[in-house]
């Protein structure tokens, strides 16, 4: 599976490296290396609200650097 | 609105802008050879001796819009047929040569050059050298000196004169720096242009077409919100745009680790941000090519920075430089370059109103890399960076245009230069006065600091730690 976090200008001001920083220490809690790419992204096209991210070619999703945890708890359950 | 620096921007943005309309409608082929009655209608000639001429030279920057001659290997080419024939003798005497009695004029001739005839100076052409003397002892200032504007800017001398006083540009010397383009005030110089493939790119749909754009961006665009032209340019059909400053961080970091090593070997650096300087090393300067940092330059790293995160990425550079068209031949990470008079075509012939659309943020790199575009940028940067790191004897030297830079190698090559890092900028001022900018004026450094000042990462590694997972080579 991929995370690709958008990183444009949009982004980048409303915490992209945050939201990073948040996925990859969960990914490394939950030992999720082998199964998750971890990816930046430029402008995936829904700059008005938070963080972009997308995970594989799914639907674009705002997140905020607070929500990380919570999503990435729900996406191990289907992961796994 | 956009104002015009002068008349010769004028027409070429025209031109630029009715090719670009054509290529975007698909219509280029078949209505190329109708541009030049389009720009010039007649029946009345506006500069020219009349308006077969003034078509015959429309004709000729149409055929630079759309590339120019492949078989001519510089990026700057003069065109023929609006080449107005100069005056090639340098000297003349005026009308204002009152016919005095002390002929300072003739008495400072190392030469001889200089008669008097019926009460007036007169130059005996074969004899000149264009010392100058006669012009600096008249009292009158009536003799002028009249060097072509071509020639005079040229810092390589790369500019000649043919038998039918035509200007020719001598490629073996040089260095794209586009003074002569600037200069010409009978825009007779012109660089190539790529809006053509860059047009079928955007037509193309692709979504995953970037435009990369140079710091020196803050000073272009005055009649509109800096943010509206990034969507503008969005509205043409990039995906995104990105900061070429950013690309300017990544090279603070790799240049700073380099004047590391090369000062332990106790030698000195020379940047490669400049390519016209680049060039100038290499042409005038052959033996200090190994001074030459190895470091690629921002657009090279911001276009590595791009592909390395998304790999279908096609990248065009946007900026205020014609040497940047000839970097970008010598190495595949760039695709395209256009200039920022290109870039406001493109959005003319689009039927872009800038003033109606939204403003969009542009904003990844840091306050240093931003400051790249102005003379001492790169110094300051780098010093910056250095003393982060706890090195701080480093005696940088910021060089302001290519005289500047030519008066420090030829210290370095005889080992006299106390410095251990060279700036070079080919363009007095740094690239905020590159020769394809749409307008230069005495605010551009303010414009420069006041966007440096809104970068939202103050320092290099700040706009850096976000892209410490992607590797990409930077030499």
């Amino acid at each position: 599976m991929e995370i690709k976090v958008c990183i444009g200008s949009a982004c980048h001001l409303k915490g992209s490296y945050d939201v990073i920083k948040k996925f990859q220490a969960c990914i490394t809690k939950h030992q999720l290396e082998e199964t998750i790419i971890l990816k930046s992204s430029f402008c995936l096209g829904k700059c008005s609200d938070a963080v972009s991210v997308q995970i594989d070619s799914g639907e674009v999703i705002s997140m905020e650097p607070d929500a990380v945890e919570n999503f990435m708890e729900n996406l191990k359950k289907k992961v796994i | 609105m956009r104002k015009y620096e002068n008349q010769v921007q004028k027409i070429k943005s025209t031109v630029l802008i009715e090719v670009a309309r054509l290529a975007f409608e698909g219509n280029l082929e078949a209505q190329l050879s109708t541009i030049p009655f389009k720009v010039n209608p007649g029946p009345e000639e506006q500069y020219r001796c009349c308006i077969f001429h003034e078509r015959a030279i429309t004709g000729d920057r149409v055929q630079m819009a759309i590339g120019g001659n492949p078989h001519i290997p510089g990026i700057v080419e003069v065109l023929e047929s609006a080449c107005d024939q100069c005056p090639v003798n340098r000297y003349a005497i005026t009308e204002t040569c009152r016919g005095c009695i002390a002929h300072r004029c003739l008495n400072n001739c190392p030469v001889d050059a200089i008669k008097i005839q019926s009460n007036k100076a007169v130059i005996d052409y074969g004899k000149c050298i264009e010392c100058g003397r006669c012009k600096e002892s008249c009292p009158y200032n009536a003799i002028a000196d009249v060097m072509r504007p071509c020639r005079r800017e040229c810092p390589t001398n790369a500019i000649k004169i043919d038998h039918r006083k035509k200007a020719v540009i001598d490629y073996d010397l040089c260095i794209n720096c586009g003074a002569c383009v600037y200069q010409c005030p009978f825009g007779a110089i012109q660089d190539k242009s790529e809006i053509i493939p860059v047009i079928e790119s955007l037509k193309s749909n692709s979504n995953h077409l970037y435009a990369m754009v140079a710091p020196a961006f803050a000073t272009q665009f005055d009649f509109v919100d800096l943010g509206k032209v990034i969507s503008g340019i969005k509205k043409l059909g990039f995906r995104d745009v990105v900061e070429v400053a950013l690309g300017a961080d990544l090279v603070t970091k790799h240049e700073a680790d380099e004047l590391i090593k090369m000062k332990y070997h106790g030698k000195v650096l020379t940047s490669s941000c400049c390519p016209s300087f680049v060039e100038y090393i290499e042409k005038k300067f052959p033996e200090l090519q190994t001074h030459i940092s190895s470091t690629v330059s921002p657009m090279t790293a911001t276009a590595r920075l791009i592909k390395a995160i998304d790999p279908e990425a096609v990248v065009v550079f946007i900026g205020p430089c014609i040497s940047k068209k000839k970097e970008k031949q010598k190495s595949t990470d760039t695709d395209y370059v256009l200039t920022f008079e290109e870039l406001a075509a493109l959005m003319d012939a689009h039927d872009i109103d800038l003033e109606s659309l939204e403003t969009a943020p542009l904003n990844n790199a840091s306050y240093f890399g931003r400051k790249f575009a102005a003379s001492g940028g790169v110094t300051l940067s780098i010093s910056n960076y250095m003393a982060e790191q706890g090195v701080m004897d480093i005696t940088p030297l910021a060089c302001d245009g290519i005289e500047a830079c030519d008066k420090a190698l030829k210290l370095l090559k005889f080992n006299k230069l106390e410095a251990d890092f060279i700036e070079g900028m080919a363009c007095k001022g740094g690239c905020i006065k590159g020769p394809v900018t749409m307008h230069h004026g005495p605010k551009d450094l303010k414009a420069l600091e006041a966007y440096s000042k809104k970068a939202i990462e103050d320092r290099t590694c700040d706009a850096l730690r976000i892209f410490e997972n992607i590797h990409i080579s930077l030499e």
